[in-house]
């Protein structure tokens, strides 16, 4: 077991390293001479542009400068933002926790609405409402989250007057209810059809047999035997979802104005502004290669099979 | 056949049809009329009018051009990178197989919108950017499956078999062990083409996907957005057209896996 963990980890260092030499090399592949970028496109004599030029090590060979973007990497140092002068890392400790709070609230959401209408519809299989159920999830699915956003805001925003569409506002909870509603359902959706077909299963499993020959009641069956067995996918679909929406959650943000690392990332990618696009990326990347690590692990703790079996990829 | 694989089918005929002869039904689509701007559906525009006066009708029905070909295009080149390094490192295996998968590592590490975002920004908007680009970011998933499905093949009876006969290994990879192999990859394609058009909307809402002359239906909502109180129709219809394509395929790839394997897959 033990192996296993070191062998995903050091795969995952292997990974993160790939990542950034991928956005190094897009930073050099992106038009324009990178000192031009750097100093705003302003005038500056040809001492000025070599000094420039030195101090940001462009005159060295690429594999050093590699080597020098990787040192300011591990220092925690990912630039100065063009637009707001600030350094990059400032600028994302100030809007990741508004993302990670809506992220949280999206999924805390999903996971309550998917695994309670997956339970219902694996309980009532083939039912009227269990066939409404695998419509009603499959349309789900095939909805475009940030078009599913402006039909909230269009319906409760504009005609009912319910919610605020737009920003944080003084932070109070009804600023998330409808970017966390847009970004929970499509979610949702795949929880419940995950919980489902899991649930379907285990319960057509011997030991759940047993447990109702016994005579215990269908609530305790499905409740105490039947869920912890159809659980593990769940879990990854909501670990793997947290890590998503962090950055998946881009076009979300803009609609609703969200001040968070997603709408920051578009108003830099539209300002031009290549340090903080870079520094969000790589972070977005980090966070969703973390989560996927954890979960993988988290596998070996859910089922104790696993661990003896010297679980392999 | 199951109703999943009918509904797809059906769904897939009517948005063909819509999609090649829509701009021909629709009239003169892309002429601006200031005098009409923003009227909501009515009888001579039955989805209502933009803002600067052209008929929503024939907008959506021209943007099913552009989101149905960027869809089906980007997928075709996804399989043309992933089948083939699938297929090496799955059949050849060892330091060829580490050095294909660990790239691919790395570009599933990026989540797919995201993704898509930092490459177009740098690549710069554009139909075939686009495809460039869901094509890099979604090959791995592609190699992913079918190595998988090449290494558990090469091991049967019949391929051994076929190798002590003789057999060279381009003769089984082409004859044998490819066309045994394909069929799972092939519905994960099929259902890709949903996500990629998902995709492209999302990226041209962004402002960073297709531009015009393309107008897809994520183009037409990137217009409309800022919109959702005066002309909340702009919204309504290019969605809805999104949201019955990918479900389209999705119905499509569903039910071609309970079509093929009945059993396994009747839960």
């Amino acid at each position: 077991m033990w192996l296993y963990i070191v062998r995903r980890i050091a795969q995952s260092i292997l990974v993160i390293i790939g990542v950034t030499l991928v956005l190094f090399a897009l930073f050099y592949i992106l038009p324009g001479d990178p000192v031009r970028v750097l100093t705003g496109n302003r005038h500056l004599s040809a001492t000025a542009l070599a000094n420039a030029r030195h101090n940001f090590h462009l005159d060295q060979p690429l594999y050093l400068q590699y080597f020098y973007y990787l040192k300011d990497l591990a220092q925690g140092n990912l630039g100065e933002s063009f637009r707001y002068h600030r350094p990059v890392v400032d600028i994302l400790r100030e809007y990741y926790p508004n993302s990670m709070r809506l992220g949280l609230v999206a999924v805390v959401l999903e996971a309550v609405i998917g695994i309670f209408a997956g339970i219902l519809a694996a309980v009532k299989k083939s039912s009227f409402a269990d066939n409404l159920f695998i419509v009603a999830t499959s349309l789900m699915i095939s909805i475009p989250v940030f078009w599913l956003g402006m039909l909230l805001q269009i319906f409760f925003g504009v005609k009912l007057h319910w919610l605020p569409v737009s920003g944080l506002g003084d932070g109070g909870w009804r600023y998330y209810v409808l970017p966390a509603l847009t970004l929970a359902a499509v979610y949702a959706a795949f929880i419940a059809q995950t919980t489902r077909a899991g649930l379907v299963k285990v319960l057509n499993e011997n030991y759940i047999r047993t447990a109702r020959a016994a005579g215990l009641s269908e609530f305790k069956v499905v409740g105490k035997y039947a869920l912890k067995n159809a659980m593990a996918p769940v879990v990854t679909l909501l670990g793997l979802d947290l890590g998503a929406l962090m950055g998946g959650a881009v076009a979300v943000e803009v609609i609703f104005n969200w001040p968070g690392i997603g709408n920051q990332l578009f108003l830099a990618i539209q300002a031009r502004d290549r340090p903080l696009v870079m520094g969000a990326v790589l972070t977005l990347v980090l966070i969703f290669i973390i989560v996927n690590l954890l979960v993988d692990i988290s596998y070996l703790f859910f089922d104790p099979r696993l661990r003896s079996s010297g679980y392999e990829l | 056949m199951n109703y999943k694989l009918k509904s797809g089918l059906v769904i897939l005929l009517i948005l063909i049809i819509l999609a090649a002869l829509g701009p021909v039904l629709a009239g003169k689509y892309w002429e601006q009329n200031l005098k009409e701007s923003l009227n909501p559906p009515n009888s001579r525009h039955l989805f209502g009018t933009d803002l600067l006066g052209r008929d929503m009708l024939g907008r959506v029905a021209n943007g099913a051009r552009s989101s149905l070909l960027v869809g089906l295009l980007a997928v075709v080149l996804t399989l043309t990178v992933g089948l083939p390094l699938g297929a090496l490192a799955g059949y050849f295996g060892g330091r060829l197989d580490t050095v294909i998968m660990r790239m691919a590592d790395v570009f599933l590490a990026f989540p797919l919108v995201l993704g898509a975002l930092l490459f177009m920004s740098v690549a710069g908007a554009g139909f075939a950017n686009i495809l460039l680009v869901l094509a890099l970011l979604g090959w791995p998933y592609i190699a992913r499956i079918f190595r998988a499905s090449v290494l558990s093949n090469k091991e049967l009876d019949y391929v051994v078999a076929a190798r002590a006969l003789g057999a060279g290994d381009w003769y089984l990879l082409r004859r044998h062990i490819i066309p045994n192999a394909i069929g799972p990859v092939l519905i994960f394609a099929l259902m890709n083409v949903g996500t990629a058009i998902m995709a492209e909307s999302v990226l041209s809402f962004l402002g960073v996907g297709l531009r015009l002359p393309n107008a897809s239906w994520g183009y037409l909502l990137s217009e409309a957005a800022g919109l959702q109180n005066v002309a909340p129709w702009l919204i309504y219809f290019p969605g809805i057209a999104l949201t019955v394509t990918v479900l389209a395929f999705t119905l499509l790839g569903e039910g071609l896996r309970v079509y093929l394997a009945p059993k396994e897959n009747n839960v």
